[in-house]
C-alpha cells in the first residue's frame, strides 16, 4: 500500500514555488500591493480620525499663521524633457507678486497636465517661499502634419504611448530625424484634444530596433504608414509600411522586429553586393521569406 | 541486374578503342560560358571544352581553348542585349561554324543559362545542328529567378520548349532552387558554384559511365537509346554519402536532393528510362551497388528500365556518389522500353501544338518579384522536426501519411 | 446550498491555452463568468516542449480570465493529453469476508485497492482509476454493496502518464502561484460534454481531434471502458499540406480551413483553388484533389489507428450511440463521412450543452475545457467527496470514480 501512494499524480509535489513568469510575479505583486494598500488606507483612516479628534482645536490657528501674505521667492522647475521655466511662467501666469498661499496647486497641476506634451506633473509648496514644479514629458517617436479647420498646417508629434501633442520648445534639428506618420486618422475627443493613437508602442519598438541595428538605413525612413495597422497586433493582416528615401516601401509584420530587421539588413547587403539600386519594395512580413521587387524587373543579372 | 552486368562488361580501354567516342562540353551565351569556365573537369580525359558567345569581351577572357564568336555581322561582337531573336539569328548566321564545332562529336553537353539573349536564342540552334551531325545532346540549363521579370521567364520558357524538342535530355536547374540551397551567409558566387557542382557531377558521371574503370560500364549505344525520347521531361538528382553507412547516407541525401523536388517533378518521380550511376571508392562492391539499384529503381522507375553503371575511384574510400538521370515522355507515348542493340535513335514526331498547350496549362503565375526563401530545416517531419518520433506500428506518424503511402500528389 | 464558489478550468492545448472561470451557485447551477485564451507556445502534440513559453502563455491566459471574471482564483482543474498517456485494465478479486456473505464497504475497499495498486514502471504516475464495474460471483452488477455472494470482482481502467510531463504541467500552474485541484485527461473531459447521458448508457465513442493530439473514450452502460491518445491532430494535416503542396505553414493552415475536406470528393476533383484567393503576388493555383487526397489520407489513417486500438469494441452493437467527433478539427468538412467509412458506425459532430450560452464557446474545440468545468462542479458538491455516497446521475458517478484513492 505504501508504494502505491508514490504512484498517483496527486503525490507529486505541488508547492507554491517561485513565480516563474513576469505575469505571475506581477499578479502577486499587485495582490500584495492591494492588500497592503487596503491595510494602510484603513490605518490612515483610523489614524486621521483619532488625530482630528485629538488636535482639532489647536491646529486651525497654526494654519492661519502660515497663510499670511508671503510672495513666491523661488520656483524650482524639474523636467525630463525640453520645457523650460520661461514657458512655465507664461503657462501658469506666475509673477513675483503672486502670493504663495493663494496659489491653487491642484489648478496648476491640472493646467500642466492638460498640455499634451506633459504626461504627469507634480506641484508642491516648500514653505515659506518656494514652489516646486516637476513634470514628466512625452518623448516623440513620430511626427505628423495636419491642418486645422482653417486649413493652417499644424505640426504634431506622437509619443510612444500614442499621445498626440504639439511639440513645444523642441529644437528643429531633433525633430528632423523623426519619420512622419501616415495612414492614420486623428480623432478628436469631446474637449477638442486629439485622442491617442493605438499601437504606437509597437511602432516605436520597430523604429527603436531599426535605429539601433542599422542607423544608416533608419535615417532614410521618411514615413511610417499605419494604414494596415490599427494597433491590434493579433490581427492577421496587420502590417506596418515604411517609405524611405531609398526604397519605396518596406513592409513589416508587427511582431519579432529583431528578426525582420536582421533579414532586411541581409537583403540590403545582398542587393548592394549585386549593385542594384532600384529596389521598389521589400516585404518582410512573411514568416520564412521576404519579397523584394525591383523597379526594373529584368535587372542586370545574367 | 545480372543481365545488365553481363551485357555490359566493357572496360575502359575497350570503350575508347571500340567506340572512339568524343565528348564535348559547350557553354553558350554569357552564363553558359561562365559555367564552362568555372566547372573543373580537367581530370576527365577525352572531354573537350568549348564556348560560344556573341560577346567578344566575354569570349576574350575565357580560359577555354576553343572559342567561337557567332553573329559577327549581326552584333559586331557585342552582346545580344537580352533579345532571343538576335541570339537565334546570330546562331543561324554562324550555322556552318557551329556545325564544324560539333562534327565528329558523339556526345555534346550543352551548358546554358536561359532567360538572356544569346543563350536562349542560340542554344536550340546549336542543339539542332549537333543533332543533325549525329551527336547526342544533353543540356544543362539554369532557369532565371522567379523575380527576374516576366520577360526573362517567358524567354526562358520558350527556349526550354525549343531545347526539349531537339535535345535528348534537358536538365533544368532553377535559380530559385539553387538560392534556396545556400546558407544565410553565402554569397551569390557560392550559390553559383553549387550549381556548377551539380552540372559537373552530371557531366562527369555520364563520362564515367562510358570511360571510367568500372564495375559496370554502359556502351554508348545503350545510352543513346535511353535518351531516344526527345521533348521529354528529365529527372536529375544527386546523392552523396560517406562513412560506414555510405549507401544509406547516399540514398538519404539523394532523397533530399532539391532538384528532385521541383514542382514539376512532384507529381511523379517516376521516369520511363532511368540512368543510374554509382561511383564509389575502391571498397565499392557489387552488393552495395545492388542495394542502391534496388532502392533507386523502385523509387524512380523499374529495374527493367534502369541502366546501371558503377565505377570505382581509386582516390576515395567509403564514399558513394549516386547520380540519377531519368527521362519521361511528356507526350504520353507510354513507357519506352530499352532496346539494347538498336543502333540509332528513332526521332519521335511531335505535335508541337499539343505540347505547347500542355506546358501552358502548367505555367505558373508570373510575378515581378523575387523571393528570398530563408532556409528552414524541413525534412519530411516539417513542423514536428524537433519533437520525439511518433511511432505507431513501425511508422512515424509525424511524416505525412501521403508520403508514407506514396500517394501521388499533383500540384 | 446557496453558497457561491469560484472554480477555474485550464486547458493547455497545442494551439491555444483556454481558461474558464465558473461560478457555482447551489447544486446544479454553473455560470461561466470569465474566459480567456492565448495562442499556445511551447506545446507540441499535446505535450509541453518549452516550459518557459508554455508558462508565459498559460499565465497570460489565467490573468486575462481572472480579469474578465473580476475575481482571482486559487486553484484550477487541469486537463492533460499527449502520447505519454497510457491505460491498462486491471481486475481485483476477493472473497467476501463477512460470515453472512453480505458484501460490506470493507470488501469494496479491499477489492478496489487490489485492482488499483499494480506497480507502474519507473517515472510513471497514475492519473485516473476508472471503475469498470463489479461482479459478484461472476454476475455483473453496478452496486454490489449489501448483495450476498462469495466472490467479489472489480475491474478498473487505469490511466497513467509520464511523471516528468505531469510535473511539467503542475510546474506551469504552480509557477503562477495557484494549485491544481484535479487533473482530468482530455478525452474524459470532452467526452462528458460531447455525449449525452443517454448516449453514454447506450454505448458511444467520443473522438476529440485537437490540434496536436486525438483523444478518444469509449462509453458503455454509463461507464468509461477505454480511453486513448494518439499524437496526431489538426497540425498534422497542416504539416502534410505544407509538405505536399510545398507551401508554408501559414498558407497551409489557411488552405486547410478554406478548402480542406476529409474525403476525396470527385465532384470538383479537377478544380483548382487559389493559394491566397486575392490574386496578389505569389498566389498560385492548387488542385483540389491534392488537398483532398492529403487530408483524406491523414484522417483515414487516424481513424484506422483508433479502430485498431479499440478492435472489437467498435461495432454497431457495441456503439448504438454511434461516434461523436469533437475538438478543433471537427470543423473539417465531411469528417463524419470519413468516420463512417472507417468505422462503419454512424458519426456526428458534437454540440456543446445548452447551458453554455457564450456563442464563442459553442464551438467543438471548447468541449474539453467546458468538460473540465462541468466535472469541477460535480466534484465541488459537498456530498460528492466519497465513493460511499450513493451518487445519482452520471456526474455523481464520475466524481465517485475519481474520488477513490
Amino acid at each position: 500500500m505504501s508504494n502505491r501512494k508514490q504512484l498517483d499524480w496527486r503525490d507529486l509535489p505541488q508547492g507554491n514555488r517561485k513565480k516563474t513568469t513576469k505575469v505571475a510575479r506581477r499578479r502577486r505583486w499587485l495582490r500584495v500591493c492591494k492588500t497592503s494598500g487596503l491595510t494602510l488606507l484603513l490605518c490612515a483612516l483610523v489614524g486621521g480620525f483619532v488625530y482630528s479628534l485629538y488636535f482639532a482645536g489647536s491646529s486651525i490657528p497654526q494654519m492661519d499663521d502660515l497663510s499670511r501674505h508671503q510672495p513666491v521667492r523661488q520656483v524650482t522647475f524639474i523636467t525630463d524633457g525640453v520645457l523650460d521655466e520661461t514657458w512655465l511662467f507664461r503657462k501658469i501666469g506666475l509673477t513675483s507678486q503672486t502670493d504663495i498661499s493663494s496659489i491653487d496647486i491642484q489648478a496648476i497641476k491640472n493646467t500642466l497636465e492638460s498640455v499634451g506634451q506633459i504626461k504627469e506633473a507634480s506641484v508642491s509648496r516648500n514653505l515659506p517661499g518656494e514652489l516646486i514644479v516637476s513634470v514628466r514629458e512625452c518623448s516623440p517617436v513620430l511626427r505628423a502634419v495636419t491642418a486645422d479647420d482653417k486649413g493652417r498646417r499644424i505640426r504634431l508629434l506622437i509619443a510612444r504611448d500614442g499621445t498626440v501633442f504639439e511639440g513645444i520648445n523642441y529644437p528643429a534639428k531633433a525633430l528632423r530625424s523623426l519619420p512622419y506618420i501616415g495612414g492614420v486618422r486623428f480623432s478628436t475627443a469631446e474637449d477638442g484634444s486629439i485622442l491617442p493613437i493605438k499601437g504606437m508602442d509597437v511602432v516605436a519598438e520597430l523604429l527603436e530596433t531599426a535605429r539601433i541595428r542599422m542607423p544608416e538605413i533608419y535615417s532614410t525612413w521618411t514615413v511610417v504608414s499605419c494604414d494596415r495597422f490599427s494597433g491590434d497586433v493579433s490581427k492577421p493582416d496587420a502590417l506596418i509600411k515604411i517609405k524611405s528615401k531609398l526604397i519605396e516601401e518596406l513592409t513589416f509584420k508587427p511582431e519579432n522586429f529583431d528578426l525582420q530587421i536582421e533579414r532586411l539588413a541581409e537583403i540590403i547587403q545582398f542587393v548592394q553586393a549585386e549593385h542594384r539600386t532600384d529596389i521598389l519594395s521589400i516585404d518582410l512580413s512573411y514568416a520564412d521569406q521576404a519579397v523584394v521587387s525591383y523597379a526594373d524587373p529584368r535587372g542586370p543579372r545574367s | 541486374m545480372d543481365e545488365l552486368f553481363t551485357k555490359n562488361p566493357i572496360t575502359k580501354s575497350e570503350a575508347i578503342e571500340d567506340q572512339g567516342i568524343s565528348l564535348k562540353v559547350i557553354g553558350i551565351g554569357g552564363a553558359g560560358t561562365n559555367m564552362v569556365d568555372r566547372i573543373k573537369l580537367d581530370n576527365l580525359a577525352d572531354l573537350h571544352l568549348a564556348v560560344v558567345n556573341t560577346d567578344r569581351k566575354t569570349l576574350a577572357v575565357s580560359p577555354v581553348q576553343e572559342r567561337l564568336m557567332i553573329g559577327r555581322k549581326l552584333t559586331r561582337g557585342l552582346s545580344a542585349g537580352g533579345e532571343t531573336e538576335i541570339g537565334r539569328m546570330a546562331a543561324e548566321e554562324s550555322r556552318d561554324e557551329l556545325a564544324r564545332m560539333v562534327t565528329g562529336v558523339d556526345l555534346v553537353f550543352l551548358l546554358v543559362g536561359l532567360g538572356g539573349g544569346t543563350g536562349s536564342g542560340a542554344a536550340p540552334v546549336l542543339a539542332q545542328v549537333a543533332r543533325e551531325k549525329g551527336a547526342m545532346v544533353i543540356t544543362f540549363a539554369t532557369l532565371p529567378f522567379h523575380g527576374e521579370g516576366s520577360r526573362r521567364q517567358e524567354q526562358a520558357k520558350d527556349a526550354l520548349c525549343a531545347l526539349r524538342d531537339v535535345c535528348h535530355a534537358v536538365i533544368t536547374l532553377p535559380n530559385d532552387v539553387l538560392i534556396r540551397e545556400i546558407g544565410e551567409n553565402d554569397t551569390l558566387m557560392e550559390a553559383l558554384s553549387k550549381a556548377d557542382g551539380w552540372i559537373s557531377k552530371g557531366v562527369s558521371s555520364i563520362w564515367s559511365m562510358l570511360f571510367a574503370q568500372g564495375l559496370i560500364n554502359v556502351d554508348f549505344g545503350a545510352l543513346k537509346n535511353a535518351f531516344h525520347i526527345t521533348g521529354g521531361k528529365t529527372l536529375y538528382g544527386l546523392g552523396y554519402g560517406e562513412g560506414y553507412n555510405a549507401v544509406e547516407n547516399a540514398l538519404k541525401s539523394l532523397d533530399q536532393c532539391p532538384l528532385l523536388h521541383l514542382p514539376e517533378n512532384y507529381a511523379s518521380q517516376k521516369a520511363d528510362v532511368l540512368i543510374l550511376n554509382v561511383t564509389g571508392g575502391t571498397d565499392l562492391g557489387m552488393s552495395q551497388v545492388n542495394r542502391i539499384l534496388d532502392a533507386v529503381s523502385e523509387k524512380f522507375s523499374s529495374k527493367e528500365n534502369t541502366i546501371l553503371s558503377a565505377a570505382q575511384d581509386a582516390s576515395m574510400t567509403r564514399v558513394i556518389y549516386i547520380t540519377v538521370i531519368g527521362v519521361s515522355d511528356l507526350n504520353g507515348n507510354g513507357p519506352a522500353r530499352i532496346r539494347k542493340h538498336t543502333p540509332a535513335a528513332v526521332p519521335v514526331i511531335h505535335t508541337e501544338q499539343a505540347e505547347k498547350e500542355l506546358r501552358k496549362a502548367r505555367k505558373p503565375q508570373r510575378v515581378d518579384q523575387e523571393e528570398f526563401a530563408f532556409p528552414s530545416d524541413r525534412d519530411n517531419r516539417g513542423l514536428f522536426e524537433d519533437t520525439e518520433p511518433n511511432v505507431y506500428d513501425g511508422e512515424d506518424l509525424d511524416i505525412p501519411t501521403f508520403l508514407r503511402r506514396s500517394l501521388k500528389i499533383t500540384s | 446550498m446557496s453558497q457561491k464558489k469560484i472554480i477555474g478550468a485550464v486547458e493547455i492545448g497545442t494551439s491555444k491555452v483556454v481558461v474558464l472561470v465558473g461560478e457555482i451557485l447551489g447544486r446544479n447551477s454553473l455560470n461561466i463568468i470569465g474566459m480567456a485564451q492565448t495562442t499556445s507556445m511551447g506545446v507540441k502534440k499535446g505535450e509541453v516542449t518549452n516550459l518557459k513559453s508554455a508558462s508565459d502563455s498559460t499565465h497570460t491566459a489565467i490573468v486575462a480570465a481572472e480579469k474578465s471574471a473580476g475575481v482571482s482564483i486559487d486553484s484550477i482543474y487541469l486537463s492533460c493529453s499527449g502520447r505519454h498517456l497510457d491505460g491498462f485494465s486491471t481486475t481485483g478479486k476477493v472473497a467476501v469476508s463477512s460470515s453472512d456473505n453480505v458484501i460490506n464497504r470493507a470488501d469494496l475497499q479491499r477489492v478496489g485497492e487490489m485492482a488499483r495498486t499494480k506497480a507502474l514502471p519507473l517515472q510513471r504516475v497514475y492519473i485516473h482509476h476508472i471503475l469498470g464495474g463489479y461482479k459478484v460471483d461472476g454476475q455483473p452488477t453496478k452496486n454490489p454493496l449489501g448483495m450476498a455472494g462469495e466472490q467479489l470482482e472489480v475491474q478498473y481502467w487505469n490511466v497513467n502518464a509520464d511523471q516528468r510531463k505531469i510535473s511539467d504541467q503542475l510546474h506551469i500552474i504552480n509557477g503562477f502561484g495557484i494549485k491544481v485541484d484535479d487533473m482530468i485527461i482530455s478525452s474524459i473531459a470532452s467526452g462528458c460534454v460531447a455525449a449525452s447521458e443517454e448516449e453514454r448508457d447506450k454505448g458511444v465513442l467520443v473522438i476529440d481531434i485537437g490540434c496536436g493530439t486525438t483523444d478518444f473514450a469509449v462509453y458503455k452502460d454509463g461507464i468509461i471502458l477505454r480511453t486513448g491518445v494518439i499524437g496526431v491532430g489538426g497540425d498534422h494535416i497542416t504539416n502534410d499540406l505544407a509538405i505536399g503542396l510545398r507551401i508554408n505553414y501559414k498558407n497551409a493552415e489557411s488552405i486547410k480551413h478554406r478548402f480542406g475536406k476529409a474525403i476525396v470528393d470527385s465532384s470538383d476533383k479537377n478544380d483548382t483553388v487559389l493559394l491566397f484567393g486575392d490574386l496578389t503576388i505569389g498566389d498560385a493555383p492548387i488542385s483540389r484533389s491534392s488537398i483532398y487526397k492529403i487530408t483524406h489520407a491523414r484522417v483515414e489513417e487516424l481513424f484506422n489507428i483508433i479502430h485498431n486500438k479499440l478492435g472489437s469494441l467498435i461495432s454497431t452493437q457495441n456503439l448504438p450511440g454511434g461516434i461523436i467527433i469533437t475538438g478543433g478539427s471537427a470543423r473539417l468538412p465531411h469528417l463524419c463521412e470519413a468516420a463512417r467509412q472507417a468505422f462503419n458506425v454512424n458519426a456526428r459532430v458534437a454540440q456543446n450543452p445548452a447551458w453554455v450560452t457564450n456563442p464563442e464557446l459553442k464551438a467543438p474545440e471548447y468541449s474539453t475545457v467546458i468538460g473540465l468545468l462541468q466535472y469541477a462542479m460535480t466534484a465541488q458538491r459537498p456530498d460528492s467527496g466519497g465513493r460511499k455516497k450513493k451518487n445519482t446521475g452520471w456526474f455523481g458517478k464520475m466524481a465517485g470514480i475519481f474520488a477513490g484513492n
